[in-house]
């Protein structure tokens, strides 16, 4: 037994004086999990991270502007609450794509499956805006565009933006 | 029963419940990697151009550290791979909590449990919790190859050794 005792602290000495041991085996398993996720990525060519092209017609910066002034398309944005509360296009909807199940049903009180829809995010730089049309359009609601420049464009070109509450 | 005997089922229950959680997790992301995109998105921490690399290499990382937390292969280490991500990831929660964003957590997929990110927050700080108590932990846990392979090379039969340990303890605290 004692044999044993001072085997096993003579053991637990060396693995005490061993946090070099400790640290390049941590590493190794964070270099060979960068490994298996950049193969992945680069065997799918990055498509499997990114939402489907938006399914429906893409609306430029002036037709978004125009269609403001028409009262009967929602415009519903796609970003965080947040962000929406910051500023966000007048009329707009929040509508937050990783919330989508928990608030589409919120977002979308009064509007039918034939209403003319818009959605937008922050720019060109996100597409949650395409994945949110994407996810609109199976579930059921088929007049969907994107507005890909988003709320950078629209901001940047002085029209006019509100902030405050959900509507 | 040793005196060794419940330390060393908690250890175990802690090493299979964080292996098990980090695994899961992984599986969960890498099954649905736009919605993960999007739940690094959500955090808006990170420049969109990273969000999905880090939907990339995350998920492999969770899986292969889970995986050898269940396996109780190279156990330590992975236990601290596990402390650095949970940091990261409880860091980015309180991140989004100070700027009153309550955005889902992302950890297990979209929405699940529908947990406020607090409580999310609080359940990554418990599994931060079993990295740190398990990278504390000397001796090789209960049930795991590390042991095995322990026990292997020096030829000393298994079970015994949680008794030896605490006779070098003790053996270690009468020389000192």
């Amino acid at each position: 037994m004692i044999v044993d005792g001072t085997a096993a602290r003579s053991e637990s000495r060396d693995r005490d004086r061993a946090p070099g041991r400790l640290l390049f085996k941590a590493v190794l398993i964070v270099v060979v999990g960068v490994a298996g996720g950049t193969v992945f990525h680069a065997a799918t060519a990055g498509q499997a991270f990114t939402g489907p092209s938006p399914p429906g017609e893409i609306v430029s910066l002036a037709q978004a502007r125009t269609a403001i002034d028409d009262h009967s398309t929602v415009f519903l944005d796609a970003r965080r609450l947040v962000a929406y509360e910051e500023g966000h296009i007048p009329g707009a909807r929040s509508l937050p794509l990783y919330e989508f199940e928990q608030a589409v049903e919120r977002a979308m009180v009064g509007v039918s499956r034939s209403t003319a829809i818009i959605t937008y995010c922050e720019g060109v730089s996100c597409d949650s805006a395409a994945r949110l049309a994407v996810r609109l359009v199976r579930a059921g609601y088929r007049n969907i565009r994107a507005f890909p420049q988003g709320w950078e464009a629209w901001r940047a070109a002085g029209y006019p933006a509100r902030g405050g509450q959900t509507p | 029963m040793s005196p060794g005997r419940p330390k060393g089922v908690i250890i175990l229950c802690v090493r299979v419940a964080l292996g098990g959680a980090l695994l899961g997790a992984g599986v969960v992301k890498m099954a649905d990697p736009v919605a993960f995109v999007g739940a690094i998105e959500s955090y808006a921490l990170t420049p969109q151009s990273w969000n999905q690399p880090i939907a990339a290499l995350l998920p492999w990382l969770e899986v292969l550290t889970g995986g050898l937390l269940l396996c109780g292969l190279w156990t330590r280490s992975s236990a601290l791979v596990a402390a650095g991500m949970l940091i990261c990831f409880v860091g980015a929660m309180g991140i989004n909590l100070a700027r009153g964003a309550d955005v889902d957590c992302g950890c297990f997929g979209p929405g699940l449990g529908d947990l406020p990110l607090w409580a999310s927050m609080v359940r990554t700080s418990l599994l931060l919790a079993a990295a740190v108590l398990l990278l504390r932990e000397r001796q090789d846990p209960w049930l795991s190859v590390d042991r095995a392979l322990r026990a292997e090379a020096s030829g000393a039969p298994r079970e015994p050794a949680a008794v030896s340990s605490h006779a070098s303890a003790a053996t270690s605290r009468s020389s000192s």
